[in-house]
């Protein structure tokens, strides 16, 4: 009797322990949950696959929808209206990556930690202080307004009149989009066939809406313009100024970063001008540098909060770069343009990139035919072409992004132009998944009239960043694209595309074809309307690379009644060269006005000095380029730093006996500067790069951290800065000024040169590489340090759910710009024929499916990651379609 | 009552499991690892035939799950097979333990 007791009670208890919700993925109720085979994440395995045949009925379709779907998953839509394109295309997003546009709307609201709990809190608390829903809200209502032919306030230089009828139409399609998606997300829950990311994390997605599309433009925009560049250069001043004075820290802090670089490349070429409207009444006024003392030890906390707060979906300190370009007519083998792009962007699981086709044949008679690459969340083309136009994009590297610091009083007032003002507060809850439910948490955010409020330690900086200020058009520019029926349209249409600004290159089948900064850029301007920077004087150039003033009585700010709009933005149209080249590089010399303005963090020459490089080697040995030329520069592995800096560690080390550095030294000189992955040497230079910059740089800070009261920095963010000293800027040192005091280390009673460090450098890198790899140099190859690193969200848990980590070749700085950490890269490369746009090539790393149970998971990553392409063709009706795996018909319900 | 031998308890377990597991609710499955086990004739053929029961109910799902599966094989369990593993191992052992409560249950009443 006692016996069955004790069984009973100790069955029922175990039983117990299974049945009872627990918190975790791995606890026992959450694994069964899982894995019940009816109810678990099995569900997700069955939307694997679209049926080679089906039918399905979409209430609210103006008409049938024919869809094809290809031989890697990539669709193609024939419709006969935009508003169906939209819808459906809504449905094809969610069916094939609910889960990656759910994250991202969730991240852009600050609500991931609702779902994951408290590992995503404090991401939550950074994003709604940088407010990119705030943002989106107001494109919203820019949107909406404009519909009703209503001004936009903060763009009066804009004619709404002219796209009223546009901002309906796009309202109209995000509405569409969002109903696609909600037909999924129902039809997934009722089969129990959610993605299985929902399942284990143990909710269900909500309705879409037409605001979590904007959401995901601004998720984009700030990836591309938020930087906290300006706080990092600020704690490089404040040191340098408590070591050695307003007049000599400003000298050295532009050593370091030169307003003009020493070595560049420019993307309007030194014989071109480029064009651009100015409005003439815009007068400059000579500018006082002042600097007010900020705490430094408040903002290396801020920043080192910031990057522990930042997600891998959005890296602040920008590892993004991209690289396009466009050959016309006169230089290619078509004598047709060519135009090539690969933006750089995280390599991710799934991809960034959702690529499309799309016909629509209305019955008015218009015919569009368009292809390319959207962002799941958003229904509209963002890089690719239509029958008539093409475009590629790469990043300006624009500056929309100011830091203001005040006076505050005891009060918690700030002083803005004379008087003290109240910060405007706004209370948000966050919710905060737990063991027994959620935790709900009131955070504040304080606003000055520039902007949220950052704040660590005591120490304040308001943040005036375009994403959150100001609504903006550039969906309405993108469905405008896809109009544009020439060239001369097109560029029209760019003026409707404000932020991120981005470098436009474009062609048309007519052979026009050129290149615009396209975006809108913040006028700083003083209380009387004179322009702050002035290109005549560069050291005005520093207003927009450091936090402003904001409690000074001439605070200078941006003036919305006179943006730098598209059309003043620098503009190549049938530039003479014959081709345009842009890789974030640096746009034009100071003969361009607004030069300062733009943007400051350009990337090194590099890539943009190397593509140029290898089009005029194509020209001067056959007089023109071809697609296959295209293919090998897209893929090229040159590395330009190596070719000019391994002559001078060559120099460096002569008369060193050391066998192990002859040794490697031998291996870089017998080297073609290539970053493939069976060579020894790119490992050798990559290590010596990263040592050398360390060796030249770290210890002048180092002591800064010592001697100057107030200024902290620590190692991880002194690393970091290290690294973000473009290279070109070394380089030049080492060519051109070799017995530069930087060269000099400050910790030793020798005075230091260029061949000094670069040997000891080289010595300590040898000592390095050994202790990682061995002695036996052969076993050092590049492969060891530079393989892909394509990650899911939850691939530290679940590795089956990354992509594969195979070799990878190129490296940060090459064409082919696999970033060292192998999380960045090529995110899409296309190459459009305007002789015949059936010709063109395109590719994505990865797949069009974020379901792992599909096939087109990453069936284009082999081919990516070997330089082979897929065909881009653009069939008119669906029989056309190669190789079709299935048929869907969507008709009305 | 007259109690069960083993096969007459797993036949019984896994046909309650199978009906039940249509609700998807998978919780309610220890209602069939409970009757089980109440009519087994001992406490070690409650505990098997309710590990057995549970772990083919689950199992004679999954089959039907790669029966229909519309992509391959190779993706779809080698990606899931870890999943599969625990959750049959999970399932069998909710099994065991409800059978046993089952038997425990019937034992006490006999007594009383």
């Amino acid at each position: 009797m006692k016996r069955g007791v004790i069984g009973l009670i100790l069955a029922v208890a175990l039983t117990i322990a299974f049945l009872i919700p627990l918190p975790g993925m791995f606890a026992p109720s959450s694994l069964m949950s899982m894995t019940d085979p009816l109810a678990g994440i099995w569900g997700s395995v069955y939307t694997a696959k679209y049926p080679s045949q089906g039918k399905i009925v979409m209430p609210g379709l103006e008409n049938d929808v024919i869809v094809i779907i290809d031989g890697y998953g990539v669709p193609h839509i024939f419709a006969k209206s935009e508003i169906d394109v939209a819808y459906v295309l809504g449905y094809l997003h969610a069916h094939d990556r609910l889960f990656q546009m759910d994250l991202q709307r969730r991240l852009v609201e600050g609500r991931l930690s609702e779902v994951t709990g408290e590992a995503a809190y404090q991401t939550d608390v950074l994003y709604r202080i940088l407010g990119l829903y705030r943002g989106a809200q107001k494109s919203l209502e820019l949107l909406e307004n404009i519909s009703k032919g209503e001004e936009a306030s903060y763009y009066p230089q804009m004619d709404v009149t002219l796209i009223k009828d546009d901002a309906k139409k796009l309202l109209d399609m995000l509405d569409a989009y969002s109903k696609g998606v909600n037909f999924v997300i129902e039809g997934m829950e009722k089969k129990n066939a959610l993605p299985l990311e929902f399942k284990l994390l143990g909710y269900k997605p909500e309705p879409w809406t037409p605001l979590n599309s904007l959401e995901i433009g601004r998720l984009i925009s700030w990836g591309l313009t938020g930087t906290f560049a300006d706080l990092e250069l600020y704690l490089i001043y404040q040191g340098l100024v408590g070591k050695y004075g307003v007049e000599n820290g400003t000298k050295f802090l532009l050593e370091l970063l030169p307003i003009d670089r020493p070595i560049d490349h420019f993307i309007v070429p030194e014989n071109e001008s480029c064009i651009y409207s100015v409005n003439p009444a815009d007068p400059f006024k000579t500018f006082s540098f002042s600097t007010v003392n900020v705490e430094t030890q408040g903002i290396d906390e801020l920043l080192k909060w910031i990057k522990e707060a930042s997600p891998l979906l959005t890296p602040i300190r920008s590892m993004f770069a991209s690289n396009n370009w466009v050959v016309g007519g006169n230089l290619t083998e078509t004598r047709k343009p060519i135009l090539c792009n690969d933006p750089h962007l995280q390599l991710v699981v799934p991809p960034v990139w959702y690529e499309v086709h799309y016909v629509v044949k209305s019955p008015d008679g218009e015919f569009i035919n368009a292809r390319g690459v959207t962002f799941p969340g958003i229904g509209l083309i963002i890089i690719g072409c239509t029958q008539y136009v093409g475009w590629g994009f790469t990043n300006v590297m624009a500056d929309q992004m100011d830091f203001y610091y005040y006076k505050w009083n005891d009060k918690g007032q700030y002083l803005y132009k004379g008087s003290w003002k109240d910060v405007k507060t706004v209370n948000e809850e966050i919710l905060v998944k737990t063991s027994n439910g959620y935790e709900k948490r009131t955070i504040t955010l304080n606003f000055t009239v520039h902007g949220p409020i950052i704040e660590r330690k005591g120490t304040k900086f308001a943040i005036c960043w375009m994403g959150e200020r100001y609504g903006s058009l550039e969906p309405l520019a993108l469905l405008k694209y896809a109009h544009a029926k020439n060239a001369t349209e097109f560029l029209k249409t760019t003026y409707y595309f404000h932020t991120p600004p981005q470098n436009h290159a474009f062609a048309d089948i007519y052979g026009n074809f050129g290149w615009r900064a396209v975006g809108w850029y913040p006028n700083r301007t003083y209380p009387n309307g004179t322009m702050a920077i002035d290109p005549s004087k560069p050291l005005t150039a520093l207003i927009p690379r450091l936090p402003i003033n904001g409690s000074s009585e001439n605070v200078i700010e941006w003036n919305v009644n006179d943006w730098i709009d598209a059309n003043e933005a620098p503009t190549l149209w049938n530039p003479k060269q014959g081709y345009v080249v842009t890789a974030n590089n640096r746009l034009a010399n100071k003969t361009y006005p607004y030069i300062y303005d733009v943007a400051w963090t350009f990337a090194d020459y590099y890539r943009a000095y190397r593509i140029d490089y290898l089009i005029r080697e194509c020209i001067k040995e056959k007089g023109y380029v071809t697609i296959e030329d295209m293919k090998k520069i897209q893929n090229d592995v040159f590395y330009v730093p190596a070719a000019e800096l391994v002559p001078e560690i060559e120099k460096a080390l002569s008369g060193v006996t050391d066998e192990k550095v002859q040794e490697a030294l031998n291996i870089l000189k017998e080297w073609n500067y290539s970053m493939l992955s069976d060579l020894v040497a790119p490992t050798i230079f990559a290590k010596w790069l990263s040592v050398f910059k360390n060796m030249t740089l770290a210890d002048e800070f180092i002591e800064l951290n010592k001697t100057v009261s107030g200024f902290t920095i620590s190692k991880s963010e002194l690393e970091d800065l290290v690294e973000s000293i473009p290279t070109s800027i070394l380089e030049a040192y080492v060519k051109l000024e070799p017995n530069s005091h930087w060269f000099d280390n400050v910790f030793t009673d020798e005075t230091e040169n260029a061949a000094i460090i670069i040997r000891e450098s080289f010595e300590k890198t040898i000592e390095l590489l050994e202790n990682e790899f061995g002695e036996d140099m052969s076993n050092w190859k590049f492969s060891k340090i530079h393989k892909l690193h394509a990650e899911h969200p939850f691939g530290s848990i679940f590795s089956w759910l990354n992509y594969p980590e195979w070799e990878a070749w190129g490296w940060s700085q090459c064409v082919d710009n696999i970033g060292a950490s192998g999380k960045s890269g090529p995110s899409w490369r296309e190459i459009l024929n305007f002789k015949d746009l059936n010709q063109s090539l395109c590719i994505i790393p990865g797949g069009q499916s974020g379901n792992p149970f599909s096939k087109h998971y990453y069936d284009q990553l082999r081919l990516w990651l070997n330089g082979e392409y897929k065909h881009m063709s653009f069939p008119a009706a669906p029989s056309d379609v190669e190789n079709a795996e299935s048929t869907l018909e969507f008709v009305p319900g | 009552m007259k109690k069960l031998g083993f096969l007459p308890c797993l036949l019984i377990t896994l046909i309650i499991g199978v009906i039940l597991e249509f609700t998807k609710i998978w919780q309610l499955l220890v209602i069939a690892g409970i009757i089980g086990g109440f009519l087994a004739k001992n406490a070690k053929t409650a505990a098997l035939s309710g590990f057995l029961g549970l772990l083919f109910t689950w199992g004679v799902f999954f089959l039907a799950n790669y029966m229909k599966l519309p992509c391959s094989f190779t993706i779809a369990f080698s990606n899931l097979s870890m999943f599969l593993g625990i959750g049959l191992i999970l399932i069998s052992l909710l099994g065991l333990f409800s059978a046993l409560i089952g038997y425990f249950s019937a034992a006490l009443i006999e007594k009383q």
